[in-house]
């Protein structure tokens, strides 16, 4: 085990490279996100955050720079390689919630587990474990149009949790939740932070980067400030 | 993933319920027509079974034996030498017409008549030996004012022994009726003395003369041997027979499940359209999947799937209803075309069906599997 779980190295993502259109969403990033580390993204909007966490949670490949994923440089992996990567150890939560609304809560969190096909778990057990312990316990069997939207983020934190991730990266995880709703969310997370999780937070939310550990401030697809 | 692929295919309800109803419409047209080339071949499998062994000689014909038949015109003397050739066990000549049953009260779909002029006492070696009687006898020498009658003609016509049937506007008594024996030949046949029969169809020539061999495993060179030493003659066996008329009906059922089969293509194409509009509905879905750790192949198969399932669906209710079609149709062409949905014909239209599926869904499904997740996310 990595004491650093992802360090990226010159990373850059550029969008219609060479034309006259070209957006440097990310260019020539370095970071170093610590095993168990609370960190937080914030910058203006279009600034290249969810571009960094799409990179960095393996959904998107760099076009240049490299990352290391628990110490291994994974640009020479296949996809499928790299989707195993991702599916066994980074949980996504997204701002809008993105659960599949024909499947209930408990199918949403099994999902997953499903996908990943490991026979021996006991996918609706572990599912309902995962519910309870985001508070959820009583809406198992309801579809997504039927929670409001803290308990369908509550749904989707228990699916980024249901392969026993090492790191959760969660995209505006309060931007469409009122104040006190967005407060119940972080708290949650950062309780499951506690328990020896990676967590990343792209926020617009100065208070939730206070009480980070890191905050990375991004401005035009580069780090203007790195700190805690 | 079974499970979540039936919950996607219902989702659209209507939508799919319109490109099930396309598939199905296809598969049942091709079930329906190819009962009937199934029917036609399970009857003659039949008949050839009953008449195995059989030389059937007519008057010179390059056009087989069904057409030769109908036009041959057999000389007495031609069929004296016919019959005195060696290796002939019993032989016995026969007058053919074709006809209509002259009924008003029958309206569309008259059945065809098959009128046969046979020796009274070579009737058994005219119904193949295999005929058997339903009421009433068999003609004997001298009932020249009685005649047999087919399955097909009594119920079509409701005659029984004892009344009476007009052909050529002379009169009849029916004096035997068959069983169902599978060729319309004799279903819808009427067997009238041969003599009667030269008389009524002013003749003095002879249709063809149908020969046993001695030997049933001479029966091609007993054939070869007609042809040969007599002039003007054509010998068929059962054989040659069974060549030219599954020639005929493979043609026929090439034919028309062909064309049944190109409206189930458009359903297939139906499957395409509809999973392309599903794939484009659910980016959002799909980049959420893949998210979760999806790889390209679950999500091909996953789409797969669900149009296998519509496809499938399509072809079962398109099976029930062609089947059902296959009895409207014997019903309607009151049983001479009668069609029958053999295990091989359901089969092959459930696996063409899934066919039309699978190649329809590959598409929408290559194209599913190779979304971008990120981008797949972007949309609403
Ligand atoms: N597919 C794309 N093609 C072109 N530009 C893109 C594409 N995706 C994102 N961008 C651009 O990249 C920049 C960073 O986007 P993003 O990472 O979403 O910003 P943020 O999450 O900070 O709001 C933006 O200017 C955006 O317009
Ligand atoms: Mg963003």
């Amino acid at each position: 085990m990595n004491k650093v779980i992802i360090k990226t190295e010159n990373l850059c993502k550029y969008y219609n490279k060479g034309q006259h259109n070209e957006v440097r969403a990310i260019d020539k990033v370095n970071i170093d996100i610590n095993r168990g580390e609370f960190i937080s993204i914030i910058g203006p909007s279009g600034s290249g955050k969810s571009t960094l966490l799409h990179m960095i949670g393996l959904l998107d490949r760099p076009t240049c720079g490299k990352i290391y994923f628990d110490g291994k440089d994974i640009s020479n992996l296949s996809d499928n390689q790299i989707t195993k990567i991702r599916r066994e150890k980074v949980g996504f939560v997204f701002q809008q919630f993105n659960l599949i609304p024909l499947l209930t809560a408990l199918e949403n969190v099994e999902l997953p587990m499903t996908i990943n096909g490991h026979k021996e778990i006991d996918t609706k057990k572990k599912a309902e474990e995962l519910l309870k312990k985001v508070g959820l316990g009583h809406r198992l069997n309801n579809r997504p149009p039927q929670l409001s939207g803290g308990e369908k983020q509550r749904v989707a934190i228990a699916r980024a949790l249901a392969n026993d991730p090492e790191i959760i990266l969660a995209d505006e995880p309060t931007g469409n939740l009122d104040t006190k709703t967005g407060k119940e969310i972080i708290n949650l997370l950062r309780r499951m932070d506690k328990k020896g999780f990676t967590l990343a937070i792209i926020t617009h939310d100065q208070r939730i980067a206070k009480v980070a550990e890191k905050v990375i401030n991004i401005k035009d697809g580069r780090i203007i400030k790195e700190g805690g | 993933m079974l499970d979540m692929a039936l919950r996607n295919v219902f989702r659209q309800k209507a939508r799919t319920a319109l490109t099930v109803l396309g598939v199905m419409i296809g598969i049942a047209a091709v079930v329906a027509l190819g009962s009937l080339s199934e029917g036609l071949r399970v009857q003659i499998t039949k008949n050839l079974e009953q008449a195995s062994g059989i030389v059937t000689v007519t008057e010179k014909s390059d056009q087989g034996l069904f057409v030769g038949m109908t036009s041959s015109e057999l000389s007495q003397e031609t069929v004296d030498e016919i019959m005195s050739i060696d290796g002939v066990r019993d032989a016995t000549p026969v007058v053919y017409e074709v006809g209509y049953l002259d009924d008003e009260s029958l309206g569309f779909g008259q059945p065809t008549l098959f009128e046969s002029g046979v020796n009274p006492e070579d009737i058994e070696l005219f119904t193949t030996e295999g005929a058997i009687l339903d009421e009433g006898e068999v003609l004997e020498e001298g009932d020249t004012d009685y005649a047999m009658i087919g399955y097909t003609i009594s119920e079509d016509l409701d005659l029984e022994v004892g009344d009476i049937v007009t052909v050529e506007e002379r009169d009849f008594i029916i004096k035997g009726v068959y069983e169902e024996f599978g060729d319309p030949g004799l279903d819808s046949g009427i067997i009238i003395p041969i003599e009667i029969a030269q008389e009524l169809f002013e003749r003095d020539t002879y249709s063809a003369v149908i020969i046993y061999p001695e030997d049933l495993d001479e029966v091609e060179t007993l054939a070869n041997d007609i042809e040969d030493s007599i002039d003007g003659v054509s010998a068929f066996t059962t054989a040659e027979f069974a060549k030219q008329i599954q020639g005929i009906v493979d043609q026929i059922g090439f034919f028309t499940i062909g064309i049944a089969a190109i409206s189930a293509i458009v359903g297939g194409l139906g499957v395409m359209n509809t999973m392309i509009m599903s794939v484009m509905e659910r980016r959002r879905e799909i980049g959420v999947l893949k998210a979760i750790g999806a790889t390209n192949s679950y999500v091909l198969r996953m789409i797969l799937i669900e149009s296998a399932i519509i496809s499938l669906i399509g072809g079962l209710i398109g099976l029930g209803i062609g089947y059902l079609g296959s009895n409207a149709l014997s019903f309607l062409t009151g049983g001479q075309a009668e069609g029958i949905v053999t295990i091989r014909l359901a089969v092959y239209s459930l696996v063409f069906a899934l066919f039309l599926g699978i190649v329809g869904g590959l598409y929408p499904a290559n194209r599913a599997s190779k979304l971008s997740p990120v981008e797949a996310l972007k949309y609403e």
